[in-house]
């Protein structure tokens, strides 16, 4: 479950004592240290999250954002302090993340755990920092910079997938324009040379298949997108350009495999993507890009 | 043939399609003998890109080809027409593309060392669905993860002709 953000605070007193605004009691009660601001709730001041207080987790789905993990939650303690990336704290940021934490935990909301693996990872920075300088053989990366460095580039990725999310894309700023044909008369087509060949492969691989599959286990069912990924990278790491069936069919997803690659190759050959090629009388059927299409 | 005869087919072609086409699978639409000489399809191309000058859609080149495409200054008003909202990409699937776009080849690993949080199999799915990622080889570390790139297919969703036209 994503971690909820609190909005950000500035207030120093509280009138009501709705969900929220108690939440946003409790963060200024939190930066009470620093800037000498008390929280206030009908007038008398809140130092500690009363212990009946409870707010329904989804009550906060309304009004708060998540969090896309622990990174995302750093960066925002950055920013919300206006601490300088560049100049990180790492002692301030250490303790306002686990602060963050125990919030979180204290509301019962549920922290997932690779918000955990950040706090331990945070602590352990901290801990290398008080303990004396001990040369090791690896060159450890001060653990400041390591961080600055990690945050430095989730910002950047982050800034250029929101970029990237408002540029003109399909289904929103344009269409893509069709028109439909008018029904053909049917013709009756042959089956062409590489249809064949395509069954003559999947039907020996489905003999041996049966040979190999000698305990049923259930199998896991294997997408046609992935299968046609599979074939397509194969190929063209292939140093003889060319692939074998037998390759490409994975035994561990027994005959729904082969199924599921006759169908990919179907899928390649209707595109003309690829074609078959037999070169000699029952010898092994090669499938290869299709020579017709200059590659682009 | 006239020039005229060669932009129709070209048109019927790129409206029947289903997916924007490459030049060399434009001269597929000809026989033998009456196949177009050498820059025919281009400049006939032109013309066409020239006649819808007026008209509610454009030719527009993306990394698969070429395609029609209705105006961007009339999408939203043909938006009006469609029944559900086109879905915004969640933040976890559009970072988890920029990486692998910007990053390519990448693994899994590498995305969640940036990230912070695992590839949830959603994501992944996600993204196979629409055909944005897919397999370019493995790394040859212990496990030989998968690497991962972005497909011609993404760059035709943002409408771009390469991976250069993405943003810096």
């Amino acid at each position: 479950m994503p971690l909820k953000k609190l909005s950000p605070s500035n207030t120093s007193s509280v009138e009501a004592v709705k969900g929220t605004e108690a939440v946003e009691a409790v963060v200024a009660s939190d930066k009470k240290a620093n800037d000498g601001l008390q929280a206030k709730i009908n007038g008398l001041p809140l130092d500690d999250i009363p212990q009946d207080f409870y707010i329904h987790p989804e009550a906060l789905n309304v009004v708060l954002d998540s969090f896309e993990g622990p990174m995302d939650l750093l960066l925002y303690l950055v920013r919300r302090d206006n601490m300088d990336v560049m100049q990180l704290n790492l002692q301030r940021l250490t303790e306002q993340y686990l602060q963050y934490i125990e919030l979180m935990e204290s509301l019962q909301i549920e922290v997932a755990g690779q918000y955990m693996v950040m706090a331990a990872t945070l602590a352990e920075y901290k801990s290398r920092r008080l303990l004396p300088q001990i040369m090791t053989e690896e060159d450890e990366e001060d653990p400041t910079e390591e961080l600055t460095r990690k945050l430095k580039e989730y910002e950047k990725i982050k800034q250029i997938a929101t970029e990237l999310d408002g540029m003109p894309r399909e289904e929103r700023e344009f269409f893509v324009a069709t028109a439909s044909l008018p029904t053909l008369p049917a013709r009756e087509v042959p089956p062409s040379e590489n249809k064949i060949l395509l069954f003559k492969m999947a039907k020996r691989v489905l003999v041996k298949i049966d040979k190999l599959t000698q305990y049923h286990t259930k199998g896991e069912l294997l997408p046609l997108n992935e299968c046609i990924s599979n074939i397509m990278s194969r190929l063209e790491v292939s140093q003889k350009n060319f692939v074998l069936f037998e390759d490409i069919c994975d035994p561990r997803y027994g005959r729904h495999g082969v199924v599921m690659t006759v169908l990919a190759l179907l899928d390649l050959l209707h595109k003309d993507v690829i074609e078959l090629v037999q070169t000699a009388l029952y010898g092994a059927i090669r499938i290869r890009h299709n020579q017709n299409i200059k590659p682009l | 043939m006239n020039i005229k005869e060669l932009v129709n087919i070209l048109e019927a072609a790129l409206l029947s399609a289903g997916r924007p086409l490459h030049v060399s699978e434009m001269y597929k639409l000809f026989e033998e003998d009456e196949k177009p000489e050498v820059g025919a399809i281009e400049k006939a191309l032109k013309t066409l890109e020239d006649n819808c000058t007026d008209r509610a859609m454009e030719l527009n080149q993306v990394a698969s080809g070429y395609r029609l495409q209705v105006r961007p200054l009339l999408a939203s008003r043909v938006m009006r027409l469609k029944n559900r909202r086109t879905r915004s990409i969640s933040a976890a699937v559009l970072e988890t593309i920029t990486l692998i776009a910007y990053r390519q080849p990448i693994t899994r690993a590498d995305i969640e060392a940036v990230r912070g949080v695992p590839v949830s199999h959603y994501t992944m799915e996600v993204l196979q669905d629409k055909n944005w990622v897919r397999v370019v080889g493995h790394k040859e570390v212990a496990g030989r993860p998968a690497l991962y790139g972005t497909t011609d297919n993404f760059l035709d969703y943002f409408s771009l002709k390469g991976l250069e036209d993405l943003p810096q």
